[in-house]
């Protein structure tokens, strides 16, 4: 590899118009600095200690439980309900109306009167109404091929076919998970400044973990109850493969879109870490065999990544030709990452982010503490005292990218952004052929800014926006977009959002890898399936195995 | 009943929309709304929306053009005027449960925000979000 040539500018971050694009956020892979992450680091910093409560499961696994455990000087519980649902009502959409499980993160210890009042809530979720002292409620639904083997097989004294495990990856996948006060939950702002859920969607990530938990309880409770004495419990590194699922829909897209200030401070931590350690002029012996040995696991999980979906094969193709092909890369000369990164550049936009995710693990001391300015809790402001001269400028500066548009023709704004009637899901339309596009959501960002453009054009320089937006109120929403953009350069997803080829999939990745998630599993372009905390400690292993599971891989066949 | 206030937010600035007002100035007076509301002394909701949107724009504009000329907030009315150029500046306020939201004007708001939604079809059903409406696997 040191015949690699390798560009200038080492401590320079990577191009908003290269990052921000669609293609390549659709190719994002977690990182060390992804929430799930960041959570568990947390948990074993403090040294949190996951007490089972409650439990109350009939054979067939449906009953109560709850899990406490104490975080940041607080006490937070799980409370779980698992219930008989139908296989004819088992869906992963937000049009379902019952779900396998249904869970609380609740704020202390609940009273059994709590519970009382959440089973007939919780299982309804959407429909169901909810206090303070819930932080999160979830959903979940389960693997029903999956659930079955593993009780099945538990049962009868023996361990599940990893390969299953493996392909699945999950018990229960999780539906929907609903934070900041969503059906009277909690404000974020009631735990935000709490120490260990501070960062964002950490109450999310904490629930989806203790969920995982719970499913393992779970399938072993079962399978005792169908083998007796013969049951066995599971293999704990099959155990530990076994994360979370869920199940993805439009809705994450339209989050990215109205929250350009905390999209900006996960884009730009990451983008900052990924310079940071290009710049690294040397590694030790001992960092090169790390770096060396996380490349060995990188490449062994994405040959165990397989999906249904044409379209991500075909990109896995590519990345598991290209890895394979990849020189043995000498980690001893100079700048040895950035040479890393720049060989990546002439391979494919997945292997380019792989390779970043990968220069970031083993520098958890150098960039962890970025984590620490990824979430946004500060007020909006907004000042309309700004001239339309000053705003020219900032659209100059941050929003070149819209007038590549010719949004003259159909394809342009073939598609619109909407919410359903049908328990207010978000879904996404063709403008020429369907109703509603009369009540589009603003996510048509490259339009209004030249909306915004030739309205200006009508003003002179030193007309301050607060009279502009009197006349024009349909700019406000733009005009506190491109304010908010001037120092945040990742605030927008730099791409057509209305595009007839915009593929939402790739939004939805982008938020998810952030999570954490992997084996992304896309069912078309709109909705995807993807695992959490797959090799994640378990509960009682937060101390012993630390925060080492980046893209795990699967565990050996336990012998029978 | 008592509210989130990121529900109040989001519902009143739905709500907004609903009756036709431009997003970002909904967005704007669902977060005053929000404020309003904060603790047991105010329905921000019903303080809002008996404001018609040509009035709410107006309002945006008096207050944006006083805030632009220096003058301190003794220059705006009490309630929502302050509380607007507070929204506008940033300026943090003390949060907790909305309290006095009265079931009236929380079903107005309701009712307006369904006017934001695409009645369902079976087309819709099918395509607009992807997915099947089975997931037995």
């Amino acid at each position: 590899m040191s015949s690699i040539s390798f560009s200038d500018g080492r401590l320079q971050l990577r191009s908003p118009d290269t990052v921000m694009r669609l293609e390549r956020l659709g190719s994002a892979f977690p990182t060390r600095l992804s929430f799930g992450r960041s959570m568990v680091r947390n948990l074993i910093a403090d040294g949190v200690e996951v007490r089972r409560t409650r439990w109350t499961m009939n054979d067939q696994g449906f009953g109560r439980a709850t899990y406490t455990l104490d975080l940041g000087g607080h006490t937070y519980s799980l409370i779980a309900f698992s219930n008989a649902l139908n296989d004819a009502d088992r869906s992963d959409r937000v049009i379902a109306e019952a779900w396998d499980a249904s869970f609380a993160l609740f704020d202390g210890i609940p009273e059994d009167s709590d519970l009382d009042r959440l089973e007939t809530n919780l299982p309804k979720q959407e429909a169901g109404r909810y206090s303070e002292k819930e932080l999160v409620i979830s959903r979940s639904n389960k693997s029903v091929r999956l659930f079955s083997h593993v009780a099945s097989a538990l049962a009868q004294g023996k361990q599940p076919d990893v390969d299953m495990v493996d392909s699945i990856g999950y018990l229960m996948r999780t539906t929907a998970v609903y934070g900041n006060g969503k059906f009277g939950i909690a404000d974020r702002f009631v735990f935000s400044g709490r120490p260990g859920l501070s960062g964002p969607f950490a109450a999310e990530m904490l629930t989806v973990w203790l969920i995982r938990h719970f499913t393992h309880d779970l399938v072993e409770h079962v399978a005792r109850a169908l083998g007796g004495e013969r049951a066995v419990p599971l293999d704990s590194a099959i155990k530990r493969h076994l994360g979370i699922g869920n199940s993805t829909g439009l809705g994450m897209a339209p989050f990215l879109i109205h929250h350009p200030e905390l999209i900006h401070n996960w884009l730009s931590a990451r983008e900052t870490a990924i310079a940071k350690v290009r710049a690294i002029e040397s590694l030790s012996d001992t960092q090169q065999s790390r770096l060396l040995e996380l490349l060995e696991r990188a490449k062994t999980h994405v040959s165990q990544w397989f999906v249904p979906d044409e379209i991500q094969t075909a990109r896995l193709d590519v990345l598991r030709d290209e890895l394979a092909d990849m020189p043995a890369p000498d980690l001893s000369v100079d700048y040895p990452l950035q040479r890393l990164i720049d060989w990546s550049l002439s391979q494919s936009v997945e292997c380019q982010e792989l390779i970043a995710a990968l220069c970031l693990e083993p520098f958890g001391e150098m960039i962890d503490a970025l984590t620490e300015a990824m979430a946004f809790n500060a007020p909006k402001a907004f000042d309309a005292s700004q001239t339309v001269s000053q705003t020219r400028t900032i659209i100059g500066q941050h929003y070149q990218w819209c007038e590549t548009f010719d949004l003259e023709q159909h394809e342009s704004q073939q598609k619109f952004w909407y919410v359903s009637e049908a328990k207010l899901e978000p879904r996404l339309g063709d403008r020429y052929a369907e109703d509603g596009a009369d009540k589009e959501q603003p996510l048509d960002i490259a339009r209004q800014v030249q909306g915004m453009v030739s309205t200006l054009t009508d003003y002179a320089d030193d007309t301050p926006l607060a009279d502009v937006l009197a006349q024009h109120p349909e700019h406000r929403n733009i005009a506190k977009r491109i304010q908010a953009a001037a120092d945040r350069p990742f605030a927008e997803v730099r791409d057509n959002l209305i595009d007839q080829s915009m593929r939402p999939i790739d939004l939805l990745r982008c938020k998810l890898a952030f999570f954490g998630a992997v084996k992304f599993d896309p069912k078309s372009d709109l909705w995807t399936r993807i695992t959490l905390f797959q090799g994640a400690p378990l509960a009682g292993e937060l101390q012993t195995l630390g925060d080492d599971w980046w893209l795990a891989t699967k565990p050996a066949q336990t012998p029978l | 009943m008592n509210y989130s206030l990121n529900e109040v937010h989001m519902t009143l600035r739905k709500a907004l929309c609903g009756r036709g007002l431009a997003f970002g100035a909904a967005d704007d007076f669902g977060a005053v709304g929000a404020r309003l509301s904060s603790g047991a002394a105010c329905d921000g909701i019903a303080a809002v929306l008996a404001f018609d949107n040509s009035a709410l724009i107006a309002l945006l504009h008096r207050v944006e053009t006083t805030m632009a000329g220096g003058s301190s907030h003794t220059a705006l009315a009490a309630g929502i005027e302050q509380t607007l150029a507070a929204q506008l500046q940033g300026h943090p306020f003390p949060r907790d449960r909305a309290c006095a939201i009265s079931a009236e004007s929380w079903q107005q708001a309701l009712v307006l925000s369904h006017l934001t939604y695409v009645p369902e079809t079976e087309a819709s059903r099918l395509g607009g979000a992807g997915a099947g409406t089975n997931d037995n696997d």
